[in-house]
């Protein structure tokens, strides 16, 4: 299995950056103006228009040795979303994808916008507990896990990317928290876990897990998307331009199928 | 029935806004030159070309949500400058953009359109 590989200090992507959804469907207009749609769920795609520049000599290396591992457009890899928050349901721990261990979650606290879509985390009980979710990204990438975190005592949490870990002081105020870097080397799934103790409460809200090495603004998620497992280039064709010593730049274009909507 | 996101400002749409109505005629031309004509629907059918600029990436990421949730389905639209609501409207087409230029500089334009 192979990934798309990451630029810079870890990142995706640079700006600008386009995403083109496409979809398909089977569309009869009727006379009466009326319309009918058989939306043909299999058949979706993002397109996605990297556009790179002063990349240094080993990043157009690893571009150029996945456009030639990959044949073109033939094979497929993984890509990114580099615009997504990657963890599913960021504010239902009840949906199957997060593991709550013995935490009780309550939702509808206050969060730090004065809207209700905060969750506390109740500890009952003697040991550490953990909130958790595991994710298709690669030990290799950077990543950052995020949170908005308040405790109703003072305390300390740990938030953690499988063994990379930090450790939080909660008060009464809302603080942004976050651990970034690479995972386990090797690996190719994360987990991003709360790491709650004993007899503690914690309030926390907007998770967010990036492919990027800093935290940029809480995107609520309904759904785990953001990882597409079956992308491939959109030309048979790849342009590098070195524009100065060491320095190249370079417009790709990639597609990703998105099925079983 | 899914209603459409609003700017944080909680704005719909932003300047310029495209409105237009659409109605559907059938009409027969007779050898004498003379016609007949029927008219197939009894309301027009309103569309929108929502243009949003200068989008933070929550709120890019918010319409990117809503498009993906949406897909064809329909949802509920309030015109942005009547303020009536279109009970059943779609997106137009079959390809929604979103380009993320800069910080703070996310671009999308968004077609919809009343069905029924």
């Amino acid at each position: 299995m192979s990934w798309f590989p990451q630029i810079g200090a870890g990142s995706m992507a640079q700006f600008p950056l386009q995403r083109s959804r496409k979809w398909r469907a089977i569309v009869n207009d009727l006379e009466s103006g009326e319309r009918i749609m058989l939306p043909d769920a299999d058949a979706g795609q993002v397109e996605w228009r990297l556009s790179y520049q002063d990349l240094t000599d080993a990043e157009t290396a690893n571009i150029s040795s996945l456009f030639s591992a990959s044949q073109g457009g033939f094979e497929t890899f993984t890509f990114i979303d580099p615009m997504a928050n990657l963890l599913g349901w960021s504010e239902n721990f009840s949906q199957p994808g997060w593991q709550t261990g013995l935490l009780q979650c309550t939702s509808g606290v206050t969060d730090p916008l004065g809207t209700l879509r905060a969750s506390t985390l109740t500890n009952n009980s003697p040991g550490t507990q953990q909130l958790q979710q595991t994710l298709g990204v690669p030990g290799a990438y950077v990543a950052c896990f995020s949170g908005y975190f308040r405790g109703t005592s003072p305390g300390t949490i740990i938030i953690s990317r499988d063994s990379v870990t930090k450790t939080v002081t909660v008060g009464p105020a809302w603080q942004r928290a976050f651990v970034s870097g690479p995972g386990s080397a090797g690996a190719t799934q994360s987990t991003f876990s709360i790491a709650s103790g004993a007899g503690q409460t914690v309030q926390i809200w907007g998770l967010q897990v990036e492919a990027q090495p800093y935290p940029s603004l809480y995107k609520q998620t309904s759904a785990a998307l953001g990882i597409y497992e079956e992308t491939w280039f959109g030309n048979d064709e790849l342009t590098i331009a070195s524009t100065s010593p060491g320095l190249s730049s370079c417009d790709i274009v990639l597609v990703s199928r998105v099925s079983g909507r | 029935m899914a209603n459409f996101p609003t700017l944080k400002t909680g704005a719909v749409a932003q300047y310029p806004l495209s409105c237009g109505a659409r109605f559907t005629t059938q009409s027969v031309r007779f050898l004498d030159g003379s016609q007949q004509r029927f008219r197939l629907l009894g309301n027009p059918l309103r569309q929108w070309v929502i243009k949003l600029d200068q989008l933070d990436d929550e709120e890019l990421s918010t319409v990117i949500a809503f498009v993906e949730q949406q897909g064809s389905a329909a949802f509920a639209f309030t015109d942005p400058v009547t303020g009536q609501q279109a009970a059943t409207c779609a997106i137009s087409g079959e390809q929604f953009d979103a380009v993320m230029k800069g910080e703070l500089r996310g671009q999308t334009t968004i077609q919809i359109e009343e069905i029924a």
